[in-house]
This record gives C-alpha cells, sequence and structure tokens, in this order.
C-alpha cells in the first residue's frame, strides 16, 4: 500500500488521481477501506470525492451479492485520466515542479 | 554575400526553436485544461510568449532577406532591431515566468551593428545580460531538480536550458567575434531539440 509522498496541500485532481490510482492498483476495482487507507483521506473527504468521481463517470458502484459489500470500478474514461495525468506528471517532473 | 545567406539560416533555426516553444506551450495548456493546475498555466503562457517572440525573430529575418534580395541597397537595420527587440522582450518575460515558477516552488528544495551593418541583427547588452542572468537561474533549478531525481527527462530540461543559456552567452560576443552567432543559433536550436525530446519521451505510449 502505498501513500501519497508528501503531506502538503493537493489539489483536486490530485485526490482525484490518488483515489483512482489506488483502485488502478487493485487491479481496477477496490472497496472503500482499500480506497481510504490508499488515498490517505478521511472518511467524510473519501465519500465527496466518490460521489464527485462517480458523477464524472471515473467510477461505478456495485455491490457484491455475496457479502453485500460495495465496490468502485474504474470506467474507461478513468483509465484514460490516469495515463494522461502521468503524463503530465512526468512532464511537470521533468521542470522539477510537482503537482 | 555568405554573411547575406545567414538570413536564411536563421530564419530555418528560429522558426524550429520557435516550432518547439509553441509545441511544449501547446502541451502545458493542454494539461492545464485537464487539471487546473496554475504552474500549467504559467508554463503554457513563457512557452507561448517565448514562440511568439521567436517566430517574430524569424519573420523578421526572412523580410529582410526578402527586402535585400530584391532591393539590394534596402535599410532593414530598423526591421532588425524591432524584431530582435520583440524576441528580447519576450525572452525576458518568458523566462521571468519560468523563474516566477521554480521561486513559488522553492520550499521543496549594440556592438554588432557596428560590425556588420546590414547583415547581424542588434543583441542589446543589457536584454543579453538580464536573459542570461535568468536563465541561469533557471538552469540551475533544473540542475538541483535532475541531481534530486536523476532521471532522463529531467537530464533533457537542464541540457535544454543549459544549451540556451550558453546560445545566449554566445549572442552577447556576437559583437567580438561573428562566429559566435552561428555557434549560438545552433546552441539554441539544440537546446530547444532536448527540451522537445523530453515532450516527445513524456507522450509517447
Amino acid at each position: 500500500m502505498s501513500f501519497p509522498k508528501s503531506s502538503k496541500y493537493r489539489s483536486k485532481v490530485r485526490i482525484y488521481f490518488d483515489i483512482l490510482e489506488v483502485i488502478w492498483r487493485e487491479g481496477g476495482k477496490a472497496r472503500p477501506t482499500k480506497i481510504l487507507y490508499g488515498a490517505n483521506l478521511s472518511y467524510d473527504r473519501l465519500q465527496k470525492y466518490i460521489s464527485q468521481l462517480k458523477e464524472k463517470g471515473f467510477i461505478v458502484e456495485f455491490k457484491d451479492e455475496s457479502d453485500g459489500i460495495v465496490w468502485y470500478e474504474l470506467t474507461d474514461k478513468a483509465y484514460n485520466f490516469l495515463e494522461e495525468f502521468r503524463k503530465i506528471q512526468k512532464f511537470m517532473d521533468a521542470f522539477g515542479f510537482s503537482i | 554575400m555568405v554573411l547575406f545567406r545567414l538570413f536564411g539560416f536563421d530564419a530555418i533555426m528560429v522558426f524550429i526553436s520557435s516550432f518547439i516553444a509553441f509545441a511544449i506551450g501547446y502541451y502545458a495548456g493542454k494539461a492545464f485544461r485537464m487539471t487546473s493546475e496554475k504552474l500549467l498555466l504559467y508554463l503554457n503562457l513563457s512557452f507561448s510568449i517565448l514562440g511568439v517572440g521567436l517566430l517574430t525573430d524569424g519573420l523578421t529575418a526572412v523580410y529582410a532577406y526578402l527586402a535585400l534580395t530584391s532591393k539590394p541597397h534596402f535599410n532593414v537595420g530598423l526591421i532588425l532591431v524591432v524584431g530582435n527587440w520583440i524576441l528580447s522582450i519576450a525572452e525576458i518575460v518568458a523566462f521571468s515566468l519560468l523563474v516566477y515558477v521554480y521561486v513559488k516552488q522553492a520550499s521543496w528544495t549594440v556592438g554588432s551593428f557596428a560590425l556588420t551593418p546590414l547583415i547581424f541583427k542588434t543583441y542589446n547588452p543589457l536584454t543579453e545580460m538580464i536573459i542570461i542572468f535568468l536563465l541561469g537561474y533557471i538552469s540551475l533549478q533544473a540542475l538541483t531538480n535532475y541531481s534530486s531525481r536523476k532521471e532522463a527527462n529531467s537530464m533533457l530540461v537542464f541540457i535544454g536550458f543549459i544549451l540556451i543559456l550558453l546560445s545566449h552567452i554566445f549572442f552577447f560576443l556576437t559583437s567580438t567575434w561573428i562566429g559566435s552567432y552561428i555557434i549560438a543559433h545552433f546552441l539554441q536550436l539544440l537546446g530547444f531539440l532536448s527540451l522537445l525530446v523530453m515532450l516527445l519521451r513524456v507522450n509517447r505510449k
């Protein structure tokens, strides 16, 4: 499990990326607790961002019929976003800037 | 006559550098629209302004070439001076923006005209000194970044800025040695090519 490298201010888009990346690392779908720890967010903030990511079409929610646990799965839009964001991150890193 | 042909050489070198500056500016703008990250907006503005300055410089060189071809005694001095001033101002603004971004992120860590009045552009010593100072600071920041990251893209950015810095030192020396004008253009082009390689590497799958 990995946490964001620094404790400094994270922009909204950075938090979106951190959440989506946690889900991606889990194989494209993850449970809320995994995301909570992986993206280093409080429960309230996670709920807020999860609902925004659902609205934007980056993730879909589904329930496991066997145990009733909620999962979040990445959409194609999220995969594209992750790819583009990683490129931007490399671009910023090359100049020595962080995003 | 050999010197006369330098206008074509000058324009080609500057147009390629301008294209690369616009490409980097465009990518930073695209990234800004996606992330709303202000640093990317500054990068977009910086490289776009640099691109406009270089493009203007190239266009004045082409105009001067065409004017001298059709009217051999046509005085292109004023056009070249204006073009060069626009480039100098654009470079000062562009590199000042970059310095501003680096400072903001700091928490993580005349003579040439006398030599060849019709052939060479003037390089104002004061503006060149300002640009050299700004580029020196930017190169130092890029070196610091490369030292900590030790990755190829950071190295390409450092090489890009150090070559552009060297090109301005050679532009500065144009008044004392004509050959430095050609070297300066090659160094500037290599500097922008280094930045282009970084951009292509970043965007590859």
